[in-house]
């Protein structure tokens, strides 16, 4: 259901008290009924994804209330228990809210506190309630007090809404409205709403030293990692290992890069550390991979019946188990813990050596040059490829390019960002082709694995089928992916796109 | 969402009071409910404290000239919206007669609220009309009170023939007892008949009670002030009874 009235919240979590005695005080303002206790939990991924879609999503004894934070609309739909993922919302608005804005990400109590809450009414001249004014107070889990003064609008009475607001402002001496009652709560509970974000967001001067710019870019990588290490474990989503990965996979081409910036031994062995910790994730992002991708597999396999490919879920989820246990293991043991521990250690201490001959030039030349590097090895093994060329030569060039969108996702906001983003956005489209080779090969393959352990055992003459079915249309993808990117490697290395690249990262573009 | 109004040819027949309550009634638990008092008197508006004033009147209304949602005010209670009457509403005819379709008008209005309300009320004037027309076409069902008179069963007979003839559109006419008094012969004379003879009256009587007429009074609706009164017992009785004659005619 659909409710549009305004709604500001006050933190009055010093003068609790005086706001009772306030609102006792009002002649227009009077009791309504008795005091409540509540239980409510302000829900969100771990990367707010409802709050960057606008929500603010809670869950109140039995009420799940979706309010859009711009407008002031709310959504509620009867629900018994938390909701953890967006499909376990009851149909309706909310649900397709929660679904839009959350993907695949599991949704997480943020913050859970048990509430008193007073209840007041504003009365205009014939007693009509005009404005519902409830105050809120309790702890959060590690006992710090919450009091907000919620103040919501009747529908039709937004001026009464106003004038209430602006009396409480003033009588409470000057303070301020707030608007989201959420965000009281959240900084009660000492949480920054949105302060997590799988984005590569360090802010860099282009004059820094590029050790102390590739050391600050690292140092907000392994927060990501160290972010995401409880929900990997636990097991919450799949896109905990996802940002975990992607922070690794930042460092090593940040490594890759900075020779002469670090010194070599130092380099060698994080990298050789940083490898061992991709390889050991990798397992358990391909099985995620298969897992998510099931569902379309059946769309593509078995007119949309997931019942038929159950035993290949079974056996993916089987795998899935063993391969968290080890990367468990892993993320528990002494060397991720080392790691972790010297990695921190060495992008405090920026140790330097005779070799590092760039460490203290201005990391826009440092990241030009390596950027452009990055670009020429792009181009080079791109144009080497032909119609015949194996498989492996296409892998190289994904991995060339990926490194070379890390390097411009971590310092492309050094140069002309506009034009930054149409060079990301045109190697973005050579990746997305080399991603669906790639992927199509991946799958294939671990598709063959699964099916001969199913052709093993009894299995329904459907699913063995769908399987045969399902390896074809996979081997298609590939196949297409493969046909396509002739064309596709020709739109990136066309003249426009050199000239932008040339433009932006040459040694000629240095001014 | 599903249209009801509350509609009567002739006045003083329990039409307001029946709207009052049951609109409360279908808002209780928290289901989104809109009531429109379309009726110039604003007998509903009253009872729900509301002062009756619509922002350009009747023809911002029927002229689309101003938004409809603007016009909604909240009541006391949470899930319970109205549409409060206007003085100027005594023009609707004059003003639907001004415009191409008008008996479709109301309908495309209330359509704008297919995602915000579940039930919607409309009380109407006592008039056979254009406004009453638009209502018509506007509601999923209509329902009549009918006090057991002579005078009652006769107009009766009229809507339904104004319907088949005039309106023709598929609403369903849901006729239900009203003030019944249970002393007078006459009254439990007609009753029976009533039920024996017209199969679409609803089986629930409402009495004739004064605590119905106190709602003035109090402004509240009875079934809120008074839940376990014989009236509002039997108001609750009644939507019961719709909500199943609905379910069976959606079945």
């Amino acid at each position: 259901m659909a409710r549009r009235s305004p709604l500001v919240a006050l933190d009055v979590r010093r003068d609790a008290d005086r706001v009772t005695e306030l609102l006792d005080g009002y002649d227009d303002v009077r009791r309504d009924g008795p005091d409540l206790t509540v239980h409510r939990a302000l829900l969100d991924t771990f990367d707010w994804r409802i709050r960057r879609a606008g929500g603010a999503l809670s869950w109140c004894d039995g009420t799940l209330t979706w309010r859009d934070r711009a407008t002031g609309h709310t959504h509620t739909v009867a629900q018994e228990e938390l909701p953890r993922w967006p499909d376990d919302v009851v149909a309706g608005p909310v649900h397709d809210l929660v679904a839009d804005a959350c993907d695949v990400r599991v949704l997480l109590p943020r913050v859970e506190v048990d509430l008193t809450v007073q209840r007041y009414r504003l009365l205009d001249d014939l007693d009509k309630t005009v404005v519902r004014i409830d105050l809120e107070r309790g702890c959060v889990a590690d006992g710090t007090p919450v009091a907000s003064l919620v103040v919501r609008g009747v529908r039709g009475y937004d001026g009464e809404h106003a004038g209430l607001v602006r009396r409480l402002a003033e009588d409470l001496d000057g303070q301020t409205a707030d608007g989201e009652p959420a965000d009281i709560v959240f900084a009660a509970a000492g949480l920054e709403p949105g302060g997590y974000t799988g984005e590569l967001a360090v802010s860099l001067e282009p004059t820094m030293a590029a050790n102390e710019a590739i050391a600050r870019t690292c140092r907000h990588l392994l927060q990501t990692m160290r972010a995401n290490e409880d929900g990997v474990i636990a097991d919450l989503d799949t896109e905990f290992l996802h940002d975990f990965r992607v922070a690794v996979r930042r460092t090593r081409s940040l490594l890759g890069a900075s020779k002469r910036v670090l010194p070599g031994p130092v380099r060698d062995d994080f990298r050789r550390r940083f490898k061992w910790l991709g390889d050991v994730t990798t397992p358990v992002r391909d099985l995620d991979v298969f897992s998510l991708a099931i569902p379309e597999y059946a769309d593509a396999a078995a007119r949309g019946d997931l019942e038929v490919l159950q035993p290949l879920a079974d056996l993916v989820a089987a795998d899935q188990q063993q391969a968290h246990a080890a990367l468990t293991t892993a993320l528990r043991s002494q060397d991720y813990a080392d790691l972790v521990s010297d990695w921190s250690e060495t992008l405090e201490a920026s140790p330097t050596d005779e070799e590092t001959t760039e460490a203290t030039d201005p990391i826009v030349e440092v990241a030009r040059q390596r950027i452009w590097r990055a670009y020429r090895g792009v181009q080079r093994d791109g144009r080497a490829i032909d119609d015949d060329s194996p498989s492996e030569m296409l892998h190289r060039l994904r991995k060339d390019a990926k490194k070379l969108r890390y390097l411009l996702e971590a310092f492309g906001a050094l140069f002309d960002a506009d034009r930054t983003k149409v060079a990301v956005r045109e190697l973005k489209r050579l990746q997305d082709n080399l991603g669906a080779f790639q992927d199509g090969e991946v799958q294939s393959q671990g598709l063959r694995g699964f099916a001969m352990r199913i052709a093993r055992r009894p299995a329904d003459v459907d699913t063995v089928m769908a399987l045969g079915v399902l390896a074809s249309h996979l081997e298609q993808v590939q196949d297409d992916a493969r046909a396509q990117f002739a064309k596709r490697f020709a739109r990136f290395d066309r003249s426009g796109n050199r000239a932008l690249y040339e433009g932006l990262f040459s040694p000629k573009a240095v001014r | 969402m599903k249209v009801l109004a509350t509609y009567s040819i002739k006045g003083g027949v329990g039409k307001t009071a029946a709207a009052a309550n049951l609109a409360w009634l279908a808002a209780r638990d928290g289901t989104p409910t809109l009531i429109w008092d379309l009726d110039p008197q604003g007998a509903v508006t009253f009872n729900y404290r509301i002062h009756p004033r619509v922002k350009g009147g009747a023809k911002g209304i029927v002229g689309e000239k101003r938004p409809l949602e603007d016009a909604i005010k909240g009541t006391d209670y949470r899930s319970l919206d109205l549409l409060p009457a206007d003085l100027r509403y005594r023009h609707l005819d004059l003003l639907l007669d001004q415009v191409k379709r008008s008996t479709q008008r109301l309908d495309r209005l209330l359509s704008q609220f297919e995602d915000d309300y579940e039930w919607v009320i409309l009380d109407c004037a006592p008039s056979l009309s254009l406004t009453s027309e638009a209502v018509l076409v506007a509601a999923d069902a209509v329902l009549v009170p009918v006090v057991p008179t002579t005078l009652s069963t006769r107009t009766l007979d009229q809507l339904t023939a104004f319907v088949a003839e005039q309106v023709c559109t598929d609403v369903e006419i849901l006729p239900f007892l009203s003030m019944v008094d249970r002393r007078k012969k006459l009254h439990r004379e007609l009753q029976n008949e009533l039920l024996d003879r017209d199969p679409r009256l609803l089986r629930t009587p409402i009495p004739n009670a004064s605590a119905v007429e106190r709602m003035g009074l109090l402004r509240e609706p009875l079934v809120a002030t008074s839940p376990h009164h014989p009236a509002a017992a039997a108001y609750q009785a009644l939507w019961e009874e719709i909500r199943e004659r609905l379910h069976e005619t959606s079945r």
